[in-house]
């Protein structure tokens, strides 16, 4: 039987994104087949090419080309493919304006207004490609007042919402969540891309297509929104307790800053729970006899937990309580996490080999499909990697005309000076 | 009108929150929604708070009318024979299936995918589990803090000094429920371009794990383990908190902001430096904010584009200016919860609206799908209901 074709096979996507949510999109989009052009500009380059978060190189070596070496860009951008053009210069718009005609998305998460500063606002999109959807990940939607405001991850998570409700309860949140809005909006947009893309096939219009990353926060808290307007109650932060569950909790182990979470749900979790830690006279404890109850002394239930779990390492506890059904997990570290055994079991792990780089191991995306491929099939591009197959093969430019953009620095596969100057390993002042 | 999934029909036998958001999604786009809910109980998000005035009533819960909008509800028991033979009937007429009853819940019912496709060969089914369909973990327990916890995300949030502390409510459900709706619609868009329908996989911890920022790579790189840290320049307001998080190409607008020269600072000139210098850099912020309302010292950075925000609670986002000006937030009338504002939709799509009715009654439409769309008689839905069928 022959191969399923890859789910997004002959839907071109122009990506404009930065940093995170934009780039989270179209990763999706790029390992479902879809053939996902990454634009940049050599003065304005992707920042994770800029400052690699965390600093972390491939083979932990910024080389003489830092910019294409960042382990988290080298994951958000395989699969698609990349050129660079400055899309300030009239003939960097030009150029847009043409891969527009013959492409189907584009996908951009500037801050709002820059798209139309540039002339390249929905609009003008349309009045070149009447077909085109153009999503826009946006930090608070494009309307209102706050309109044009920027954002970030955790700048979202704070005006959302979502950061009122984390925290200890007995001390300020002095910490952010980081890791919520932007690859949740990502994903999102890439589920709204494919809706965008069945309305085009069935009524032949494009579709400007706008998400707030601020509402969608509000979004993943909306059973407190809902409290709000029922009962007027502003929830505050619970620290790692739950409305009803009880025990439910962060507790530590044997190894220093280890820790395990537990969630009792019912009272036959909890008998078998003190079974497995060998604490039968607490299953009989009043205090502690009912769900009710549980959830009513859980100061006393913490410190008495604390006391019992210190004697195990982490993963131990975890797999006795588990094999009794009680939803234990520990809380992982990065390594932790790198060396899961359910993880590896699963295939999370996808090597890519990349031609300059070699293998490496990347974080896969937690969905399957049982017929159609998705996952690597080509490494993440260098800065301007394919700018000959998408001017000259594309567009049909000449080497004559590729070579002049370049020489005009519309075009390039090297950050500009001022840009190298911002980037830690070259800072020194080796420019290569 | 046509909306972006006009004439798409779902099936989803989902509890709580993560099959529910996705599909909420889908009714949202124009989806036909049908929710295979069991008789009797339904939904355990029913029985989850918040209730109005704290009474507990299987038609008022806030999170399951929050999460069900735009849904039909049929009760219907997959556990006994006849119901099988109904849900398959409905299969036939069906595009999608999302479930998140546990991992091989379905197979043990019967209702592998191999099995229904060979019924409805298009039929997209998506299944969302804590760890997925297979692996040493695949029959393990998880609640939101397991997979929080396991992902590696709660390892890096908190005090520094103390245990680590999960995001609040039940994200983890709501993201594995995002990247179902990614992952169901590329499924759908094969489906309808192909007729070949497939299941889809979706792993809570693994979605998690991909929506981890960089620790793993970190990790990879150098051998790093990324842990909890305070934020650099989270700062109190008269009435709350601000928390600056600037990009780098903003701290020349931030200096002139301030009034000072942060850029040739040698303290301040990279992240890593500052958040060495935290404590200095915070200490010549702070004047300039603690006289301030945390939204006076918001608009005040914005006005100068400097990234900034304030730890809104859900009274601020319900009273915001922004949320305000574009009705975020929809009336919806319901039978029984009666008139309720509810958060509404992030999403704009052109001019296409979002559908936003009421989350349905449990078994709600028996009579309209049992037989209007299946064509079972009078006679036969009393018998179904008496033999708890529906």
């Amino acid at each position: 039987m022959a191969q399923t074709k890859p789910i997004g096979e002959g839907v071109r996507v122009l990506d404009l994104g930065m940093f995170w949510a934009g780039p989270t999109c179209t990763s999706l989009l790029a390992d479902a087949g879809m053939e996902v052009i990454k634009i940049e500009a050599c003065r304005h380059p992707d920042p994770d090419r800029i400052t690699p978060q965390g600093l972390a190189y491939v083979n932990n070596d910024p080389g003489q080309d830092p910019w294409n070496r960042g382990l988290v860009a080298l994951r958000r951008h395989r699969n698609k493919l990349g050129c660079t053009l400055d899309l300030t210069t009239p003939e960097g718009r030009d150029l847009f304006i043409k891969l527009v005609r013959i492409s189907d998305v584009v996908v951009e998460n500037f801050r709002l207004g820059v798209m139309e500063r540039w002339g390249l606002g929905y609009s003008a999109l349309q009045r070149e490609n009447s077909q085109i959807i153009m999503v826009s990940v946006s930090s608070s939607g494009n309307t209102g007042p706050e309109r044009e405001y920027g954002s970030n991850a955790p700048i979202v998570a704070c005006l959302g919402g979502l950061l009122s409700i984390t925290g200890y309860t007995d001390e300020a949140s002095l910490f952010v969540d980081i890791t919520t809005p932007d690859p949740l909006a990502g994903t999102l947009a890439a589920g709204l891309v494919m809706a965008g893309l069945r309305y085009r096939k069935h009524t032949g219009k494009g579709l400007n297509i706008v998400l707030s990353q601020r509402e969608l926060v509000t979004n993943i808290i909306g059973e407190f929104i809902m409290d709000y307007f029922m009962n007027q109650r502003i929830a505050g932060p619970s620290g790692n307790r739950h409305p009803y569950m009880a025990p439910h909790g962060c507790y530590p182990c044997k190894d220093e800053d280890s820790w395990i979470t537990l969630a009792i749900r019912n009272n036959e979790e909890w008998l078998r729970f003190c079974q497995v830690l060998g604490v039968p006279e607490l299953a009989s404890d009043p205090r502690f006899a009912d769900g009710v109850a549980r959830w009513h002394h859980q100061d006393d239930l913490d410190s008495i937990i604390a006391s019992l779990s210190r004697s195990y390492p982490p993963h131990e506890l975890m797999g006795r309580l588990q094999r009794e059904g009680i939803a234990a997990g520990v809380v992982q570290t990065a390594r932790d996490v790198v060396n899961d055994p359910h993880l590896a079991s699963r295939g999370f792990w996808e090597t890519v080999s990349h031609p300059r780089f070699g293998p490496h191991a990347f974080k896969g995306r937690g969905f399957y499909f049982s017929k159609s491929p998705v996952g690597t099939r080509s490494p993440a591009p260098c800065l301007g990697e394919h700018n000959s197959y998408v001017f000259g093969e594309l567009l049909g430019l000449s080497p004559e005309e590729i070579a002049r953009l370049e020489e005009k620095a519309v075009i390039g596969t090297v950050p500009s000076l001022e840009v190298r100057g911002r980037i830690p390993s070259l800072r020194s002042g080796v420019n290569p | 009108m046509f909306y972006a999934l006009s004439g798409v029909r779902v099936l989803e036998v989902g509890e709580h929150i993560s099959a529910p958001f996705c599909t909420k999604f889908l009714a949202g786009l124009g989806a036909e929604v049908i929710k295979v809910e069991r008789p009797g109980q339904g939904d355990s998000a029913r029985r989850e708070g918040p209730f109005p005035n704290d009474e507990p009533h299987p038609e008022k819960s806030g999170l399951f009318l929050y999460l069900n909008t735009g849904k039909k509800s049929i009760t219907l028991n997959l556990e006994a024979r006849e119901g099988k033979k109904i849900f398959l009937d409905l299969l036939r007429k069906a595009d999608i299936i999302v479930e998140n009853l546990g991992a091989g819940v379905f197979d043990g019912l019967g209702l592998s995918y191999p099995h229904l496709e060979r019924i409805n060969p298009q039929l997209v089914m998506t299944s969302i589990s804590p760890w997925g369909q297979t692996g040493p973990y695949r029959d393990y327990q998880a609640e939101d803090i397991t997979i929080q916890a396991m992902s590696g995300a709660m390892y890096q949030q908190g005090n520094p000094e103390r245990e680590p502390v999960k995001s609040g409510g039940s994200i983890s459900h709501y993201r594995v429920g995002a990247s179902a709706f990614a992952a169901t619609l590329m499924a759908l868009h094969h489906a309808e371009n192909t007729g070949e329908g497939q299941f889809v996989e979706v792993s809570s911890m693994e979605v998690s794990v991909h929506d981890d920022f960089f620790s793993v790579e970190l990790y990879m790189a150098r051998k790093v383990i990324t842990t909890r840290q305070k934020a650099v320049l989270m700062l109190p307001c008269k009435d709350g908190w601000v928390y600056f998080r600037v990009f780098p190409h903003e701290w020349p607008r931030f200096e002139k902001l301030l009034g000072f020269d942060i850029e040739q600072d040698e303290r301040f000139v990279t992240m890593e430096q500052r958040r060495l210098h935290a404590q200095e850099l915070e200490a010549l912020v702070l004047p300039h904010v603690r006289e301030r309302s945390k939204e006076e010292t918001y608009h005040w950075a914005q006005a100068a584009k400097v990234t900034a925000g304030y730890v809104a609670n859900v009274q601020d986002v319900v009273e915001s200016q922004q949320y305000r000006s574009r009705r975020y937030f929809v009336s919806i009338d319901h039978p029984i919860a009666g008139n309720l504002a509810y958060p509404g939709t992030p999403v704009e799509m052109g001019d296409i609206p979002w559908r936003h009715s009421r989350a349905p009654l449990l078994g709600e439409h028996n009579a309209q799908i049992f037989g209007g769309l299946l064509r079972y008689t009078r006679e036969d839905l009393v018998r179904l209901r008496q033999t708890r069928v529906i």
